[in-house]
């Protein structure tokens, strides 16, 4: 792996399906240029030599045919467009035929959004951006709702692109050999928001760095997370902090958050300090506990505001009312807010404005947005109270030197499960059993320990449609249309032997979602 | 004959009348290169939007509103101006008379056709006026089916447009079969005249289906009959299928009679028979026999069967054969020509240029791997741009100043038009050769914005772009083209318009060509020729016949 290159003609080629587009697409450029000056230099030549003032003083005779050069001007294109065919058609169909040993993601288009779905146990959960780790066959499995116009997933940098149609199965495969962000866009016309539905595609290395989860260091390194350049604990906006998402800075990323009260972990609560003067504030010269080791007490971050007696009653602090100073800092703090003020939206514009009425809750005299986080996005470090989860202060392998932690695949991949698990959804194979119980599948479809009998059994009809489609391109693909067809309009094929009497009612319409089928499928896949 | 004639086809008669029931071809030609140039001015103030808004990442108009300008765009020039531009102005106005006939077989029939294309027209207009259509050019479905914008009138429009080609090309074939002079075999005819055959043929056999399948969409959208929409049992790929069984064929109408007047430019500005006379002419034929074949190259990616990709993959490489092969012949015919460079001369040039650069990325597009990549990126876009308007509309600009003295009698500004012609020339490079680029490095077609994190008016965040920079420069290098592009067409206008009122009289045939139409007087009288015409010459045969020009 060497560094990604881009030029006037092309964008840096990130994955191996660049093999197959970029030599041709060369060779047409190339071959193309040659062509065109010729036409260019012909023109030139034969205006500038014959320029005459139009009119033919004598008649002369006129070439107006010679087979050899009209041969030789037919002959010489054909055989470059038929190199053309041949190259183009190879490379294509290396590009449908996926490595069996390739991993497996699902993408589900909706307008206008991509949602990425990564299966583990028996479950999946979502990712708004496709991580992948480096160097490894990544096939895309893409379907869409009923209801969803066409869509296309294409990713410049990987030379990959597909569409996606409503009710099918469709995919695609890359493999990448470079870590980075990549951008992916739709780009079939989908509607209003077609422009807007586009993302990340970050290719990760496929372990995160290795690190002991003990904070033994003991103490911060400026360089691995944030400077907390006005030492108010929290990180503001310009600060620099460390990203593990995608290993660069955005702009616009978010500081550590443990427990969502906008504060880093590490400096949420006041060290632990002797009061020996017991003014009930920590003095210079007390003794404490050190506990991220910077060498200085740090005060916590307080989380309502300071109570205070609102002497002239405009609901808010000023200068000189009387309060109460719980973190003895000799000033009235403000606690943090956590959502947006309320406001009346007299516009009816979704958006506060200049003007409208609304509840100064922290009584800082203007309307404050709460700066949305307190929840996880890729990219955001996400310091766990639980174990491996990888935090500033804690020590790791810095395995290509670069002076920071690198996070990677195993580790995102583990943070999604940790969060999905959080979130109690059933996915994969355990919602596809359940919605065999709950949509009566079992009524008539066996898996193995009811009766069923009524239609085909569900038991070894994966394989059994494998090796029906075995001889078709992508055998797994017709597989699962098949189900996806047999579930969505029951009537157009119907098995030998059975009646029509599947119902038509497991439409997008009744609730019966891509997810369900999708969960049928998995739960089909493991009755052997 | 160097004079004006007085009695000619523009005054006799007068009366608003007798222009509302002509039967006249060049009159109805004449109204029709009109409300042709109305529409093209129309989809032209829609591409100067659609430019304004993308030359920075930022949206600066709704989301919607760039949708219904980019239909608006695509639907009214593809249907009302480019589609009829050649055949039914130029070819409607000139063809009658170079093949020595008084007039079309039907001359009713071509007067309803263009009242029918009026009516299309309208139907579109009305469609603009009450929000437009958002569906792209294309009408893809399932959106086609289910958006609520005004798509109804916009296909009714190019349901009713299509009646309006098909019966320009019944008319075309019947005339150019049974209407040729005494002499004048089929082997000489004017190339031109080759063109409008081969384009009326593709006009008559294609344009039904695209009428079928418009009305199938509106079933589906008014009466809920499930055909294409998935959510209603239907299969959106069948559309696509139908939609490029019409519409790729379309290109050829929209392609083919401009190269036919490349034909004539190029041979009378060199004042030299015309090289492969008949390899021009059959390749013309080629042309719109190959284009029923190659529909399937629009989707490649639409999950059609790999092995039906290879097979439209191969049959459209085979289209580039024959268009090679008349690139060629045009070269050879500035081979020890006489060449002047009056401005549809430079016309015929640029064409020889942007037409080639044209068909040059068809192959990349052509070719499966590549396709991959390219597809619905903006290298389609400059492909499509540097054939259609590098090409047809280069030509048809090229046509209308070649054949203007004969039409109204007089000449425009040379100089005025040599600088036109070099701002049409820059401002089209400028705008569409940053669009390759921009195609090849990623940038999808029918995008409103790329711009960074943003958040919008409707509280939507946008996710930012990380090719943001390189789409920027490249796209607000397309809008400075536009704007030089459009400083050359508004040049013309100028120029042409004013040669109405004092421009030189021309003759009959100022350009010392040899075709049948610079034998009678210009502008010409009602019924075409004053005496029977006759057969002397063949077209080209500038090794055997001297004609003086008639103006300096």
């Amino acid at each position: 792996m060497g560094e990604l290159e881009q030029n006037i003609w092309l964008p840096p080629a990130a994955s191996t399906a660049a093999n197959e587009v970029d030599p041709l697409y060369y060779f047409i450029l190339w071959a193309s240029t040659a062509f065109f000056a010729i036409v260019l230099v012909a023109i030139i030549y034969f205006v500038k030599k014959y320029r005459k003032d139009g009119v033919r003083e004598k008649l002369e005779p006129q070439v107006s045919h010679d087979s050899k050069l009209e041969f030789f001007w037919t002959a010489v294109p054909t055989i470059l467009i038929i190199i053309v065919f041949f190259w183009g058609a190879r490379g294509f169909l290396r590009m449908q035929i996926w490595p069996v040993d390739a991993m497996e993601v699902q993408l589900y288009a909706n307008a206008w959004k991509f949602d990425f779905l990564y299966s583990y146990d028996d479950t999946q959960f979502k990712s708004d951006s496709l991580v992948v780790p480096v160097g490894t066959p990544v096939r895309v499995t893409m379907t869409a709702e009923e209801s969803q116009p066409i869509h296309s997933f294409y990713v410049p940098d990987f030379r990959v692109k597909k569409d996606i149609m409503a009710n099918r199965y469709s995919q695609t495969w890359f493999e990448s050999n470079y870590e980075g962000t990549y951008d992916y866009y739709c780009t079939e016309y989908c509607g209003e928001k077609h422009s807007l539905m586009n993302g990340h595609v970050v290719v990760m290395p496929e372990f995160a760095e290795e690190f002991n989860d003990a904070n033994q260091n003991g103490k911060i390194d400026s360089d691995e997370l944030f400077t907390d350049s006005n030492d108010n604990g929290n990180w503001d906006d310009g600060e620099q902090f460390v990203d593990i998402g995608n290993g660069i800075w955005d702009e616009g990323e978010k500081f550590t958050d443990c427990d969502e009260n906008r504060v880093r972990c590490d400096f949420d609560t006041d060290e632990e300090y002797v009061d020996s003067n017991g003014n009930g504030k920590w003095d210079e010269g007390e003794q404490y506990t050190d506990s991220n080791g910077n060498d200085k007490w740090d005060r916590g971050w307080i989380d309502t505001d300071e109570e205070y007696v609102d002497s002239n009653g405009n609901g808010k602090w000023d200068e000189g009312e009387q309060y109460t100073d719980s973190n003895g800092n000799d000033k009235w703090d403000r606690g943090w807010i956590d959502t947006d003020e309320e406001y009346v939206d007299s516009n009816e514009n979704a958006k506060w404005d200049e003007g409208e009425q609304y509840t100064d809750s922290n009584g800082n005299g203007k309307w404050d947005i709460a700066d949305g986080n307190g929840e996880y996005n890729l990219g955001e470090p996400f310091t766990d109270i639980g174990d491996k989860i990888w935090t500033p202060a804690e020590k790791y392998v810095d395995s290509n030197g670069n002076g920071k932690w690198d996070t990677g695949y195993d580790y995102w991949f583990v943070r999604k499960i940790a969060e999905h698990k959080a979130s109690n959804l059933l996915a994969g194979a355990a919602l596809g059993e359940k919605v065999y119980g709950d949509y009566n599948c079992n009524t008539c479809h066996s898996n193995g320990m009811n009766a069923g009998g009524v239609g085909p059994s569900f038991v070894g009809l994966w394989e059994r449609k494998l090796k029906e489609y075995s001889s078709s391109q992508d055998p797994e693909l017709e597989a699962r249309n098949y189900i996806n067809e047999s579930i969505r309009y029951p009537n157009r094929y119907i098995v030998p032997g059975y009646p029509d009497q599947m119902p038509k009612t497991y439409t997008e319409e009744n609730g019966f979602s891509k997810e369900y089928i999708s969960g049928l499928i998995e739960y089909i896949k493991t009755l052997k | 004959m160097k004079e004006y004639l007085k009695e000619n086809y523009l005054n006799t008669p007068t009366g608003i009348k007798s222009w509302i029931y002509t039967l006249d071809h060049k009159r109805i030609g004449l109204m029709y290169l009109f409300a042709i140039l109305f529409m093209f001015a129309v989809g032209g103030f829609a591409a100067v939007g659609m430019r304004a808004e993308l030359m920075t990442a930022k949206a600066e108009m709704s989301a919607k509103a760039y949708n219904v300008l980019m239909t608006l765009h695509g639907a009214v020039m593809v249907f009302m101006f480019i589609i009829p531009s050649i055949p039914a102005a130029l070819g409607n106005i000139m063809m009658p008379i170079m093949i020595g006939a008084k007039d079309v077989a039907f001359p009713k029939l071509n007067l309803a056709s263009w009242y029918v294309y009026v009516v299309g027209c309208l139907f579109g207009a009305y469609s603009i006026i009450v929000g437009g259509a958002d569906t792209g050019w294309t009408f893809y479905t399932p959106y086609s089916s289910t958006t609520d914008s005004a798509v109804f009138s916009m296909t009714m429009a190019a349901f009713i447009l299509g009646f309006s080609s098909i019966f320009t090309g019944i008319n075309f074939i019947v005339t150019i079969h049974r209407m040729r002079v005494k002499g004048m075999g089929w082997f000489k005819m004017p190339l031109f005249v080759w063109g409008l055959y081969a384009t009326a043929i593709i006009q008559i056999l294609a344009t039904p289906v695209i009428a079928i399948t418009l009305l199938l969409l509106i079933m589906e959208r008014v009466a809920g009959i499930g055909i294409f929409d998935p959510a209603l049992g239907g299969d959106p790929v069948l559309f696509q299928h139908f939609f490029w069984f019409y519409s790729h064929p379309a290109v050829y109408i929209m392609i083919v009679p401009g190269l036919g007047i490349i034909s004539e430019l190029i041979a009378t500005f060199s004042k030299k028979r015309i090289f492969g006379y008949k390899f021009i002419a059959g390749s013309s034929m080629a042309i719109a026999l190959l284009g029923f074949l190659v529909w399937g190259h629009h989707m490649f990616l639409s999950n059609q069967s790999s092995y039906a990709a290879l097979v439209f993959s191969f049959i459209t490489f085979f289209v580039g054969i024959p268009t090679g092969i008349k690139v060629f012949s045009w070269l050879a015919t500035l081979y020890k020509g006489r060449i002047t460079l009056e401005a549809p001369m430079l016309y015929a040039l640029m064409f020889l240029l942007t037409f080639t650069i044209g068909g040059l990325t068809g192959i990349f597009l052509g070719a499966l791997s590549v396709d991959v990549h390219l597809h619905s990126t903006y290298f389609v876009v400059a492909h499509f741009h540097y054939v259609m308007m590098g090409g047809t509309v280069v030509a048809f600009i090229g046509g209308i100043h070649y054949w203007w003295p004969k039409i109204f009698g007089i000449m425009y500004n040379e100089f005025q038009a040599r600088i036109a012609a070099a701002l049409v020339f820059i401002g089209f490079n400028l705008t569409f050769f940053p669009q390759f680029i921009l195609g090849a490095h990623g940038m999808p077609r029918r995008y409103s914005q790329y711009s960074e994190r943003e958040v919008l008016e409707d509280g939507t965040v946008v996710t930012p772009y990380l090719k943001k920079e390189i789409f920027e420069f490249y796209h607000s290098m397309s809008t400075y083209g536009s704007w030089v592009l459009i400083l050359g067409f508004v040049l013309i206008a100028y120029y042409l318009i004013r040669s109405l009122y004092n421009g030189k009289v021309a003759g009959s045939n100022p350009w010392g060509a040899l075709t049948l139409e610079w034998e009678i007087p210009s502008p010409p009288p009602p019924h075409n020729f004053l005496e029977e015409p006759v057969y002397k010459h063949g077209p080209y045969a500038y090794d055997k016949v001297i004609k003086e020009k008639t103006v300096d």
